[in-house]
């Protein structure tokens, strides 16, 4: 063999087997770290369109990451982000940069305070 | 011990834990493994879209991710899928087209057994070189 490293497949397949979906971990391929799990409220005041909230990472670089919403005036579900498009009534995007995670809300403005819960998953592995 | 494999835990926790997220590693539990990962930058002509297409090599449809730095030179990369309304104090003058077509079926921006495709728009009046950072998985997205 003329290389090193370490394999283990899930259950029922072969060491040989060279298909990654069935191998649990290989020193041939990287998987993603995880950084942090977090949650914050965003609200936005009745006749707002818009607002932000931000995850600090402390990573000095550009992270991957997952961010979901919560409409918590209808909805227990989280959605994916990014979530909805132009022309839409409600649109929410995240984006990272080297110091925040920052997720976004642009919306038509409402008669009420809506709030926002935004959850992001973020990793240690960089964009950048 | 009944059965074979391996499995390491997080800082704290016992290895008699039963909870899945006290794990760093399990083999009764599937792991999402980074098959490519890549970025690029892509000139997006004014007032216009360009595709850019990306050979994954799995033979299935993978998990992706992609981030997308809308703004070029604004150190802020979204995620995804991303349709602001234009101009963007972050995104700029690009967005991700993920539009229906005639037929209401999706097109431009999606995964199949073959590639990632990723369409731009740019709405401004000229050129714009944006950069792109994507991750594939080689574990099965259907």
């Amino acid at each position: 063999m003329g290389d090193y490293g370490i394999k283990v497949m899930k259950e029922g397949y072969s060491i040989n087997d060279t298909d990654i979906r069935n191998i649990l971990l290989s020193s041939k391929y990287n998987m993603l770290k995880y950084h942090i799990d977090t949650t914050g409220n965003l609200t936005v005041t009745a006749g707002n369109t818009s607002g932000s909230i931000n995850f600090a990472h402390s990573l000095g670089y550009i992270p991957i990451f997952l961010a979901y919403v919560q409409h918590s005036w209808v909805e227990s579900v989280e959605r994916e982000l990014p979530f909805g498009r132009s022309p839409q009534p409600l649109i929410e995007t995240a984006y990272a940069d080297s110091t925040n995670v920052t997720c976004r809300v642009n919306m038509t403005a409402q008669p009420a305070d809506k709030t926002f819960v935004f959850r992001v998953i973020i990793f240690k592995d960089k964009i950048l | 011990m009944g059965d074979y494999g391996i499995k390491v835990t997080n800082p704290g926790y016992d290895i008699s834990s039963t909870e899945p997220r006290d794990y760093i590693i399990n083999s009764a539990y599937g792991t999402v493994k980074n098959a490519l990962t890549g970025s690029g930058t892509v000139t997006v002509p004014a007032s216009s879209s360009v595709t850019v297409t990306i050979a994954h090599g799995l033979s299935f449809i993978p998990l992706c991710l992609f981030y997308t730095e809308l703004s070029s030179g604004s150190g802020k990369y979204f995620l995804g899928a991303v349709r602001l309304t234009t101009p963007d104090a972050d995104a700029g003058n690009i967005y991700v087209n993920n539009s229906l077509d005639g037929d209401g079926n999706p097109i431009n921006t999606y995964v199949d057994a073959t590639n990632l495709v990723i369409s731009y728009r740019n709405v401004a009046g000229s050129d714009e070189d944006i950069d792109y950072f994507y991750v594939i998985f080689g574990d099965s997205g259907s």
